[in-house]
């Protein structure tokens, strides 16, 4: 449905964005994650038309955008702040793109976008009386009111607290699934992307590195960043494993992937071993994490609970390395 | 944007390079260099004992008129800041009302109070059953020091209590512990570290003294000459323009250098008054003080304008409206060629004018400033501010006056120099509440289909309503008060309230004063309605200059 084009954009002598392409289904939740910086509320903005692009194309079922104002894409986007508009009542927020579009059935509309989120009897409050939460209730329901061809939201739960986060996750995935919204959302953190998208584009200095649904991006990260941000670990490259490893890899990075990690033999001959100490483990409820040291390099994984027993840390122990988790990155 | 909107973004730069900066240079040229050739002869005449006594008087009384407000005002900062006693606000509220309120109507209430046909002299001559008026103070030196510090208490009182409330006492405390009591508390510790709001204070109290025209012309009998009063003398009583055009330089110099001056000051201090926490006098000295003090203040503030209002209801039998009856009728012999009335008419329709010009011109300047570079942009619109009514009044006479600017017959010209006068303060009202839109407002009103004129309708016209309506008030009262420029500009027919006050004032006979009174009164009753809405409207809101 909508497709970008190797878009580039420069602000002063910063390449804000590399020759980003990427395609969105109709209905598809897509996340765009990455550090802070790394271009993705850029990209949502020239989506939306809000800033213009340097090259590249946006098509929408085909046509190029180019040209078309923010007024007129039919697009929501929601801000980090929100962007409530003080001066109007909860009511006349939701409203607000229904009037300026002059859609018909205003106020069986608003009080339907008003109930999906939850906030049905409170039309009347003034927004600046809300709660956070609410808030962010309201701002959904003001861009899902006019049926966007697109809804973007850009760091949607960022300025909650923690469990209020959590809570309004799964939630917000049901109301997009529900109402078969296409949905492009931005954020920093990767629980949340993968809570909520269906496919993850993973950002990195104006680049998309990879995109991907999550558990594909975590089964099989495609370079080192990607690990790295997904909190897999750093790879070693081939010199270094073929030593530690007593046997020949060919390859510049591999990653040893932490679902691939065991302190026993669980695997056989499928695995390889290296010798290491076990440097720190800690207790988390359903399992040990542990941390090995082989030479200079840390490895950290999960320990069930059932398997034998954790030695004390300092111990010299085994690490076993379950030959389908050695992944070759690019 | 479209280009259209991109245009009348660049109206208010138009309207200051053809009413600021052309009739400026106009003067420059008209001093420098009179019949086109550079002439310094010409500057050498301003070196003249004349001229030097001029600027020697205009240094001292604003010296004196500064050293004495300030001195009054210190006490009274004190008290207001340590202690909260009934009636505080209020007098806080009155002290700034005088500040706001037009120089003829400070004029005319001083002249009520304590001039020879004055209330204090009335009573004076019962009780002592004299003849003649025994308190003789126009004209004198004396009358024009009280009449500034009236006008400029509010400036010290508000910036010193503004910096003091913002202090915490544990310097103070410390200085106790270690020993330092009375006087020496003072002289050692307070005093010295109020320095950077005294020195602020100062400055601005001597920029507006320096000025000082209508207190002056209208008080001083023109016994005395200030820089300002004399430009206006030379250029219409002597019609010598080229050496107006030299002393407004020399005036338009040194205001900038003032001006700098206390910009720099300014920055040292905290904006805000905020109304401090305080605790009520206990004690009899407490009492003592505070009681001192706000009888000073009420006296100094109040008996003139209640002064003002008693001579525009007595005549000769006692109470009477016969003086504002009078104001619609030609009276024979009045120094006037229309009713007063029609004054009042004048004003109105000119403050009207002036509040649409300078709303709309404020608010387009507001965006500019909002959209382009604010750091050469604030300054340039903040540049009336500092030049002196006289000086734009003079501008206008010497290059408004010949085509394709011939403008001298057009009703619009007296609006023209209020919108000049008023536009700071109408950007400055208005600037806070558009610099509180958040982009992402725009944007968002953008993204749910706002085109860009309803983005503007929608979302900006709407949030800044409050500063709006401060700067419609602004302009109004201003427009209502402004003596300087409209009596240089102003003809006979379209004479202004306070240019036919200042006229019935300089004439003999009970009519004419009791004329001058009354509608000093309307005048008086006009910009304190202004300033009550505006205190109200502001409360929530900040705004100052």
């Amino acid at each position: 449905m909508l497709q970008l084009r190797h878009v580039c954009k420069r602000f002063g002598n910063t390449q804000v964005l590399n020759d980003v392409s990427l395609e969105v289904q109709a209905g598809e939740i897509v996340c765009l994650l990455g550090p802070s910086g790394c271009g993705k509320t850029t990209l949502l903005r020239i989506i939306a038309g809000l800033e213009a692009t340097d090259k590249g194309a946006i098509l929408l079922q085909g046509v190029d955008l180019e040209g078309v104002p923010v007024h007129e894409r039919n697009f929501g986007l929601m801000f980090q702040d929100y962007a409530l508009f003080p001066h109007m009542t909860v009511e006349q927020n939701v409203a607000f793109g229904l009037r300026m579009r002059r859609q018909d059935g205003l106020a069986q509309r608003t009080s339907e976008a008003l109930s999906l989120v939850g906030m049905k009897d409170m039309g009347q409050r003034d927004v600046s009386s809300l709660s956070g939460g609410e808030q962010q209730r309201v701002a959904l329901a003001r861009s899902l009111a006019p049926k966007p061809s697109l809804l973007m939201l850009d760091e949607p739960l960022a300025s909650l607290d923690a469990g209020l986060r959590e809570r309004l996750l799964p939630e917000l995935r049901q109301i997009f699934v529900e109402t078969g919204q296409t949905v492009i959302t931005v954020t920093h953190d990767q629980q949340e992307a993968s809570a909520i998208a269906d496919r993850i584009a993973i950002m990195n200095a104006g680049r998309i590195e990879q995109y991907d649904t999550p558990q594909a991006l975590y089964a099989r990260p495609r370079n080192a960043f990607v690990a790295e941000f997904l909190g897999l670990g750093s790879p070693v490259n081939g010199e270094w494993l073929t030593v530690q490893a007593e046997e020949t890899f060919k390859g510049e990075h591999f990653l040893l992937h932490p679902a691939g990690l065991r302190l026993a033999d669980a695997a056989g001959d499928d695995a390889i071993v290296l010798e290491g100490t076990l440097v720190e483990r800690s207790y988390q409820g359903e399992n040990w994490r542990l941390t090995v040291r082989v030479a200079d390099k840390a490895f950290r994984f999960r320990h069930s609970l059932e398997a034998e027993p954790v030695p004390e840390p300092g111990t010299n122990v085994w690490l076993h390395v379950v030959r389908d988790w050695i992944l070759r990155l690019e | 944007m479209v280009p259209l909107a991109r245009l009348l973004l660049l109206l208010p730069l138009l309207f200051l390079a053809l009413f600021y900066v052309w009739p400026l240079l106009s003067i420059l040229v008209l001093g420098l260099a009179p019949d086109g050739t550079l002439a310094t002869g010409q500057l050498r005449q301003l070196l003249s004992p004349w001229h030097l006594n001029t600027l020697a008087f205009t240094v001292v009384q604003a010296l004196l008129s500064t050293a004495l407000t300030i001195a009054l005002a210190l006490p009274a900062a004190w008290v207001c800041v340590r202690w909260s006693f009934p009636g505080r606000s209020l007098l806080l509220s009155l002290s700034t009302l005088a500040f706001v309120l037009p120089t003829v109507v400070v004029a005319a209430a001083f002249s009520a109070l304590i001039g020879s046909r004055g209330v204090v002299n009335d009573l004076l001559q019962q009780i002592l059953a004299l003849d003649t008026a025994p308190l003789r103070l126009e004209g004198t030196l004396a009358i024009i020091l009280i009449t500034h510090v009236f006008y400029n208490f509010a400036v010290a009182l508000r910036i010193i209590t503004g910096f003091w409330a913002n202090r915490s006492t544990v310097l103070e405390d410390a200085a106790r512990v270690l020993g330092a009591q009375g006087w020496r508390l003072w002289w050692e510790i307070r005093l010295p570290l109020l320095r950077p709001a005294l020195l602020a204070a100062a400055a601005l109290i001597f920029i507006f003294t320096f000025t000082s025209f209508g207190v002056i012309i209208i008080l001083g009998e023109l016994r005395f000459s200030t820089l300002e009063v004399e430009i206006y003398l030379q250029a219409v009583n002597l019609f010598n323009l080229p050496v107006a055009a030299g002393l407004s330089l020399l005036q338009i110099t040194l205001m900038l250098v003032l001006m700098l001056a206390y910009t720099r000051l300014r920055q040292r201090l905290p904006l805000a008054l905020r109304a401090a926490h305080a605790p009520r006098p206990q004690g009899w000295r407490q009492w003592a003080a505070v009681s001192a003090v706000s009888g000073f203040m009420l006296v100094l503030l109040a008996a003139p304008l209640l002064a003002l209002v008693l001579r525009s209801l007595s005549g000769a039998g006692g109470l009477t409206g016969a003086w504002y009856a009078a104001l619609s009728r030609d009276v024979r012999g009045s120094v006037l060629f229309v009713p007063p009335v029609h004054a009042v008419g004048n004003s109105l329709f000119y403050a009207f004018c002036t509040t649409g010009m300078a709303l709309v011109l404020g608010l387009l300047a507001a965006s500019l400033m909002q959209r382009r570079s604010r750091r050469w942009l604030d300054p340039l619109f903040m540049l009336p501010l500092a030049t002196s009514a006289v000086t734009l009044g003079f501008g206008f006479i010497v290059a408004l006056d010949e085509p394709p600017l011939d403008l001298r017959a057009s009703p619009l010209l007296i609006p023209i120099a209020h919108t000049l006068v008023a536009l700071p303060f109408v950007v400055r009202s208005i600037l806070p509440s558009l610099d509180a839109i958040s982009p992402s407002l725009r944007e968002s009103a953008s993204v749910l289909g706002a085109a860009p004129w309803q983005v503007w309708r929608q979302i900006d016209l709407p949030l800044v309503s409050r500063g709006l309506l401060v700067g419609a008030i602004f302009a109004f009262t201003i427009s209502m008060g402004e003596f300087g420029a409209s009596l240089f500009i102003a003809r006979p027919a379209n004479a202004t309230i306070p240019v036919v006050i200042y006229r019935l004032l300089g004439q003999p006979g009970t009519m004419n004063m009791g004329q001058a009174m009354a509608m000093s009164v309307i005048l008086l009753l006009t910009c304190s309605l202004g300033f009550i809405v505006i205190e109200r409207v502001q409360r929530a809101g900040s705004g100052a200059f």
